[in-house]
């Protein structure tokens, strides 16, 4: 399980803290705040670090005291935005996932390949492959990030409003399918989103950041109306 | 009493005559000496005697045709000068020189003290000058552009001479307005060693000791050309390697250039004698190594000993002069060499002469064999 | 084709180019000349093979490949198609040092007149490549440094461009010489060392093939993927200043090389891998530069051209190219 503790959060000024933050494996768990309330502060802090201060554990080890490499096969993280990099073509940017795993010059075995593959097929990014990953349309994009995250196979996955370039079926796809990847491998699932229906219909747990409070504040999905969702995350009401 | 009248008339009548013939003679002398004055080897400059002044003109060295022409002269003799001539006051008392071998011609006709202004003074070898330089007396111009009109004033100066380059000299019209005069000296485009040496009369004209210069050249002229003609019937005709690596290119001086006519008129089969040019040819490394195999003699490598040219670049060491270690470079550091050789081309001569061993029992003017 | 088919074409070209410039006739000689040498010639020809030509186009080689893996290494490193070690000021610190052992404005310079030219221009890259790393462990952001790099060139550019205004003529020409680069000045009896610092120039580059590949997704993604940024970063500075600080020194500055020859190759392989671009660039690097200094002995009867107006010659167009190209993608 992720524990934090006594976390200010901010870059420069703080914008809220954490007293005490626990999550637990096997569950989807959304990230709801206003725009630059610090959602992405909160993910940074706890992909790489920054900004360092209170404790923030996971199965009872700093994250602080762990290699990089460790941490790496720890924490994954999917970027709110992701360009496409020159020259890098898709199956080249979804190996890279295997990169915690892989040997010295990162060659990929028969089992890297063979988790690559797929995750490849079930995101339908199979006929992709092979395309620059700068001509691949937004969301092909998305999907394809997420489809990384998860190649590396780490306990938390943390995600930066993964929904935001796909239509609505597909932005319903996505969020079913990380409610069972949650689920079914016990995964720690955080995904900073705006679509709060969305994350009220698949979230297990929110975390709200409350502008008032200053606080970053932990609620249960079933006991979260969407009324309360906006006065708590916003400070006004509908 | 008759007598004594006839006497008398005969008397004046021969003062008279006298007078007459003296005055004649003296018209006749004058006429005599308007007229060119000689000027054997030297292509760049023209001498003429004019009534109360000498002119002397500076050609351009591409064309031939004239690029300045001043009148030199005593403005007391109140001569006539025709327009778009400039006049100079001689002889003159302070001048500027802006290449070291004026400073060498100047040393020859021992007229030093008229040097207030010099070039550079890393290049000057003359020890007055250097002293006259560390003391202030003598202001250093580092390049043409670097004479401040300050410096000019102070010193009193009222002519500046220059190695011409064909434009013009930068500020000339506010110099002028000065009353500091320029004047080109072509003698570094003077191919024929004697033409070179010969630029020593217009120093000469210009402080007034034309009768020192004269007899200087003279002198000079002599000894090249006697030395010139004991060495002809010589049948040792060693060849000789000149020039150095610079960046990837050698550079030796070609076949028509001053250089090569020395070591010709030395005796020397000169390894590029028959590049045309008056300037410097070019060759690849690789070409010279191929051409110097069992050439016996290097002269000017720039460098002060052998260790010094192996440190340079290495592969000299593999060199047929290097070797049998006959590699002769100027022994004074190069400066004394630029500032004499110019005016005793007979010294550079009698170096060459010795050096090719065509010539023994006379030591060495510029030129050192470079020890380890 | 695969890339280990595209590795072999590029290595057989190599080698093919490689005897062609062995057995080119300088001047008016015969083909393979040296092996073949005429009655008397023999110790001459062989003279020439060994201590003319074997050193340049070794060297050509050597700089070709040197120069091209430290250009990859930065042009990744920083994310910009543009970076070189000129950027960084790399090749500026060494213009400063040749400039002040040849100018040797006294108070400046006193033990450093002592030094051969090939001594203070190692010496200079050196030191600006520790200054960088000092540096780049004190900024953030890539951009940070790499503005500073360029500032700090532009500085000692301007230090050097004072140097030389109050040179003498002949010192001026000893620098300029400098400056055209040459193939030429490098000994036999030294190409062992720089053989050999090629070499684990070459091999310490692989170890940072792996964290390149991840870099290529930006340095937050890097570090969550398990780059340590820091470790990777003083690697290839150390790389890229021991390679170039070694090339410049023995062969004066050599433009466009490192430029060019990744962004060639990373257009030709549309590959994000950096093994097949280090390999590419290594082998695309030596033959550019060898082509470049056959072309030179090609040319030589009628006009020497040095290497770096040769480089600069053909690689500006090829970068306006890349620029124009980049404009379409983009």
């Amino acid at each position: 399980m992720l524990e934090l503790r006594d976390c200010k959060i901010g870059k420069g000024t703080i914008l809220y803290s954490i007293d005490q933050l626990v999550l637990q494996p096997g569950r989807l768990v959304v990230l709801i705040g206003a725009n630059g309330a610090g959602k992405s502060t909160l993910l940074d802090a706890i992909a790489i670090g920054q900004p360092k201060n209170g404790t923030i554990t996971f199965k009872g080890q700093l994250l602080e005291d762990m290699t990089v490499k460790e941490r790496s096969r720890c924490i994954s993280l999917v970027e709110s935005q992701f360009a496409g990099a020159e020259y890098l073509s898709t199956v080249e940017y979804l190996e890279l996932g295997r990169f915690p795993y892989t040997g010295f010059q990162g060659r990929l075995t028969a089992t890297d390949t063979a988790i690559v593959e797929r995750i490849t097929t079930s995101f339908g990014l199979t006929k992709l492959l092979q395309q620059p990953t700068m001509t691949l349309s937004d969301g092909e994009r998305q999907r394809a990030s997420i489809a990384r995250a998860l190649i590396q196979e780490t306990p938390i996955v943390l995600l930066d409003e993964p929904t935001s370039f796909l239509d609505y079926p597909n932005k319903r796809a996505m969020m079913r399918m990380l409610q069972t990847i949650a689920h079914s491998e016990q995964k720690i699932v955080l995904l900073a989103s705006h679509d709060l229906e969305l994350c009220l219909e698949y979230s297990d747990e929110c975390l709200v950041v409350n502008p008032r409070t200053g606080q970053l504040e932990q609620y249960q999905t079933a006991n979260l109306s969407l009324e309360q969702l906006i006065a708590l995350a916003f400070d006004e009401s509908l | 009493m008759e007598k004594r009248k006839n006497m008398k008339y005969c008397g004046v009548l021969c003062a008279l005559l006298l007078l007459f013939s003296a005055c004649t003679d003296n018209q006749q002398d004058r006429k005599e000496k308007v007229g060119s004055l000689e000027v054997k080897y030297a292509k760049h400059f023209e001498l003429k005697q004019r009534e109360g002044y000498v002119e002397l003109c500076i050609l351009q060295p591409e064309t031939g045709k004239m690029e300045y022409c001043y009148a030199l002269g005593k403005s007391s003799d109140k001569p006539v000068i025709p327009a778009g001539m400039e006049f100079i006051e001689i002889p003159v008392k302070n001048m500027a020189v802006l290449s070291t071998t004026h400073i060498g011609m100047l040393d020859a006709i021992d007229a030093l003290n008229t040097i207030k202004g010099s070039t550079d003074k890393n290049f000057v070898a003359n020890p007055t000058i250097l002293k006259g330089i560390e003391s202030g007396k003598i202001a250093n111009f580092t390049d043409e552009s670097a004479i401040s009109p300050e410096s000019l004033l102070e010193k009193q100066i009222s002519l500046v001479v220059y190695s011409g380059f064909g434009k013009g000299f930068p500020n000339e019209e506010k110099l002028k307005r000065l009353h500091v005069f320029v004047l080109a000296d072509y003698d570094w485009r003077e191919e024929h060693p004697l033409g070179k040496a010969e630029w020593i009369k217009v120093f000469g004209y210009l402080t007034g000791k034309e009768k020192q210069a004269n007899a200087y050249f003279e002198k000079v002229e002599k000894s090249y050309i006697e030395t010139k003609k004991s060495l002809a019937h010589q049948s040792n005709n060693s060849s000789v390697l000149v020039g150095s690596l610079l960046g990837d290119v050698w550079y030796a001086p070609a076949g028509e250039s001053y250089m090569a006519t020395i070591l010709k008129d030395a005796g020397a089969n000169y390894i590029y004698k028959k590049e045309k040019g008056t300037g410097s040819c070019e060759r690849t490394f690789e070409q010279v190594f191929k051409d110097q195999q069992g050439i016996p003699i290097w002269i000017n490598p720039g460098a002060t000993s052998l260790t010094n040219l192996k440190q340079q670049q290495p592969k000299y060491a593999l060199f047929t002069a290097f070797q049998s270690g006959k590699v002769y470079c100027y022994s004074h550091k190069s400066n004394y060499f630029w500032e004499m050789g110019a005016v005793n081309p007979h010294w550079i001569l009698s170096d060459f002469a010795s050096i090719l061993g065509n010539q023994s029992g006379k030591p060495l003017h510029f030129y050192q064999q470079l020890k380890n | 084709m695969t890339k280990r088919k595209v590795h072999i074409c590029l290595l057989f070209s190599l080698i093919v180019v490689l005897l062609i410039a062995i057995g080119f006739p300088h001047g008016n000689e015969s083909w393979f000349e040296w092996l073949f040498p005429k009655k008397g010639q023999e110790q001459v020809q062989f003279l020439l093979f060994k201590e003319f030509r074997v050193p340049r186009i070794l060297m050509a080689i050597i700089a070709g490949a040197g120069l091209s893996i430290s250009g990859l290494l930065l042009q990744t490193l920083f994310n910009n198609p543009l970076a070189g070690p000129s950027i960084l000021g790399l090749t500026s610190g060494a213009h400063l040092f040749v400039a002040l052992t040849l100018l040797g404005t006294g108070f400046i310079s006193g033990p450093l007149l002592d030094l051969s030219i090939t001594t203070s221009a190692a010496l200079g890259s050196l030191v600006f490549g520790l200054l960088l790393l000092v540096l780049a462990s004190r900024v953030q952001s890539k951009i940070s440094l790499l503005l500073i790099g360029m500032m700090l060139g532009t500085f000692v550019s301007a230090l050097t461009g004072i140097l030389l205004s109050k040179s003498d003529p002949s010192a001026l020409k000893a620098f300029t010489l400098w400056s055209f680069g040459s193939l030429q000045q490098i000994q036999y009896s030294q190409l062992p060392l720089v053989l050999i610092v090629l070499l684990l120039g070459v091999a310490a580059s692989f170890f940072s093939i792996k964290p390149l590949n991840a870099l290529v997704l930006g340095e937050r993604q890097a570090t969550v993927l398990g780059v340590n940024m820091r470790k990777t970063q003083w690697l290839i500075l150390v790389i890229v200043s021991v390679l170039t600080g070694m090339i410049t020194a023995f062969c004066g500055p050599i433009a466009f090389v490192g430029l060019i020859v990744p962004n060639l190759v990373k257009m030709f392989y549309k590959t994000g891998n950096h093994r097949e671009l280090l390999i590419g660039s290594m082998l695309v690097g030596a033959l550019f530069l060898l082509l470049c200094d056959l072309l030179i002995v090609a040319l030589e009867p009628y006009i020497v051209l040095p290497i770096n107006s040769l480089t600069s010659l053909i690689g500006a167009p090829i970068v306006v190219l890349l620029l124009l190209k980049k404009v379409r993608h983009a």
